[in-house]
């Protein structure tokens, strides 16, 4: 029994040990180019590469300096930093700058 | 042999060829922390983590007054100590903890937000058990107030802003890599030229 327990705690530690390196949290860098309809906003990444970008209703919106920003402060132009979800499919966070003017 | 006897054997032999199945299941298929706990597992795994806590503990109130002080001390303190795996709104969506077995928990739920402050305070000082979750605590009063101030912040997780989240990704645990990552994008967002590679892979904290 006690060999047992020993065989479950160990498998349960070195599955808990390998998958904790797995997953990667993608962050993208670009300027805003096209907003469409409320959930999705186009941007072209500074190396030149165009990417839909889906957001979710539980995506943080920030300014650069950290503080609160409104999804409507985001407008073609921006500079954004976005932090996907690790299912890589929405946003986890969009961090703003103001655009040029 | 009477007719008792022959039930109470024969419920014996019953568990025998099941515990022999699920036996033979388990090795034949073996483990995955992708899973989620059955229900008999959870209902064990609480009961145990219930007994755990000390009977003297288990009616505490936090002996800490709340303060905006000591909110940003322990805003500071789960970011550095607890966010890798519960993630900084304590959510359990964003931190390894997705990946253990169990996965660690939503604290904003009430499964979480109606244990007692003792209750909270015994785990966060003396862990849990078979889970990811550490004792942190080393038996002295500096361990027990640092224990007591997370436990003010647990209650706030609900209401947690998102500047108070992005003031703790800058407190959070970072490689030199993640450093230099979070220098170029504030540099970016200035309006300085955007690094080589706009793109990052950025693993999960370690």
């Amino acid at each position: 029994m006690k060999r047992l327990f020993a065989m479950s705690l160990f498998v349960v530690l070195a599955a808990t040990s390998a998958f904790a390196h797995a997953g990667h949290i993608h962050t993208y860098m670009g300027t805003v180019t096209m907003l469409h309809n409320g959930t999705q906003f186009m941007m072209k990444t500074s190396d030149g590469k165009d990417l839909t970008i889906e957001t979710a209703p539980k995506t943080s919106w920030l300014h650069a300096d950290g503080h609160a920003a409104k999804k409507s402060e985001l407008v073609v132009g921006s500079r954004v930093v976005v932090k996907m979800n690790t299912d890589g499919k929405t946003a986890a966070s969009v961090k703003m700058s103001a655009p040029k003017k | 042999m009477t007719r008792r006897s022959k039930v109470v054997i024969a419920v014996v032999v019953a568990l025998v060829v099941v515990s022999v199945i699920a036996l033979a299941a388990t090795l034949r298929y073996g483990f995955s922390a992708h899973d989620e706990p059955t229900a008999m597992e959870r209902t064990i795994a609480r009961s145990m983590r219930h007994w755990a806590v000390p009977s003297d503990l288990r009616d505490r109130t936090n002996p800490v007054p709340l303060t905006p002080e000591v909110l940003t001390e322990a805003r500071a303190h789960f970011a550095d100590h607890c966010a890798a795996c519960h993630g900084n709104d304590g959510k359990g969506t964003s931190g390894m903890g997705t990946k253990m077995y169990p996965k660690t928990p939503d604290m904003t739920l009430a499964a979480t937000q109606q244990l007692s402050d003792g209750e909270l305070f015994a785990i966060i000082e003396n862990g849990v058990r078979l889970t990811g979750m550490p004792g942190f605590g080393n038996g002295t009063a500096e361990s027990a107030a640092g224990s007591w101030t997370i436990v003010h912040f647990i209650r706030h997780l609900p209401q947690v802003t998102p500047e108070e989240i992005a003031e703790m990704e800058n407190l959070n645990p970072k490689s030199p890599e993640e450093w230099q990552q979070m220098q170029q994008e504030a540099a970016f967002l200035a309006g300085g030229d955007a690094p080589a590679e706009s793109t990052h892979a950025q693993p999960h904290h370690h």
